[in-house]
């Protein structure tokens, strides 16, 4: 639960909007992406660009989605943090990223990792976990951002579960998820047996969709009848 | 095999298949995921001889599947002149495009997990890659 240390990134300042000028960004070696902050909502998100080496440099810190960056942008130095990142959904290309500028006692909210401490002994039981909320949304002030969240899981046995209401949050941290979220859970394993008998069963019976239409229709004549 | 329960309309139009997936291109539910790279309609058929051949190739854990086949699609009869009307309902496919996370799985090590998956590729008609769960997915 301890608190990161800053990375920086310098931002540079791009002329021209759209697709084609982003395209033309990106096969030159840039990610375009934008700045902003809270007071800037009015006047507009400042264009700006990062060179795709660096980026994917800073990418690779663990758990950097979630820390506080000391942005070099065009206006000067600002705090901030990455707000959203667009990806090639099939490849591992960067399209546009957003920055978000904070101010010390501006509350923000950010999503920080569920850590996850022991082996369940539900697991060492022959069970299964399922990790139903891998993230939760928390309020704090920049300064106050946690590493993660952590839960001890060692007593988790078969049938369950671990809910967002049992996550301890810092001080000065609120989790803003619902209380009643499952956060992980031990399933009792389920034995494969033969299902091809089942199967095969299920395929006789030719089964049909029914048409929405058709079966009110069914449903009013046996009614008038 | 999969198949929905009730439909609005029996028939429906072909539709097309561009672009990209946008939702439901991250593994949301089990530490590994299926996804696929290529477009195509998967039939049911298909989708559960893949299923089939994960359950086979892990034993335990579980498995998710995330594409369902909610789209009928229509073939003439052998021999008949064109005309005369669509053709009768054939099949259910779930219309995937590039990025779709087709299955998942979790409770067994990466290597089985990996193993399982590329099983369950040579089932399906597109090319595929295997993913990871990571925390930057947002």
């Amino acid at each position: 639960m301890s608190v990161q240390t800053t990375t920086s990134i310098s931002l540079e300042s791009r002329d021209g909007k759209g697709k084609k000028m982003a395209r033309r960004l990106r096969r030159e070696g840039w990610i375009p992406g934008v700045f902003y902050t809270h007071e800037s909502r009015h006047e507009g998100a400042l264009s700006v660009k990062i060179r795709t080496s660096e980026m994917i440099r800073i990418l690779a810190v663990p758990g950097v989605t979630h820390h506080l960056l000391e942005l070099d942008t065009p206006l000067g130095f600002r705090r901030g943090i990455i707000k959203n990142i667009q990806k090639n959904p099939c490849k591992e290309e960067i399209w546009h990223i957003d920055f978000y500028g904070v101010q010390a006692d501006q509350k923000i909210t950010i999503t920080v990792p569920i850590n996850l401490l022991g082996e369940a002994v539900g697991v060492e039981q022959g069970g299964v976990m399922e990790v139903v909320t891998s993230q939760v949304e928390v309020e704090c002030l920049p300064d106050a951002i946690p590493e993660g969240i952590d839960i001890d899981i060692s007593n988790l046995e078969i049938g369950s579960a671990v809910h967002v209401s049992d996550l301890v949050a810092p001080e000065g941290v609120e989790i803003k998820n619902d209380p009643e979220d499952v956060v992980v859970l031990v399933a009792a394993q389920r034995v494969m047996v033969e299902e091809e008998e089942i199967e095969e069963e299920e395929e006789e019976e030719g089964v049909e969709p029914t048409i929405v239409g058709e079966e009110e229709e069914e449903g009013g004549e046996e009614g008038e009848k | 095999m999969l198949i929905p329960k009730r439909v609005k309309y029996r028939k429906q139009q072909r539709g097309r298949r561009k672009g990209m997936c946008f939702r439901g291109n991250a593994v949301a539910f089990g530490d590994y995921g299926l996804q696929a790279l290529e477009a195509a309609w998967v039939t049911n058929p298909q989708i559960e001889s893949a299923r089939v051949t994960i359950s086979r190739r892990i034993k335990k854990g579980k498995i998710w599947i995330r594409i369902f086949p909610d789209k009928p699609f229509t073939k003439k009869p052998t021999e008949t002149r064109m005309g005369k009307g669509k053709g009768p309902v054939e099949g259910w496919v779930a219309v995937v495009r590039p990025g779709r996370i087709l299955f998942e799985i979790a409770g067994m090590d990466r290597e089985m997990a990996h193993e399982a998956l590329k099983l369950a590729s040579y089932k399906l008609p597109i090319k595929t890659r295997v993913v990871e769960r990571t925390l930057e997915q947002r």
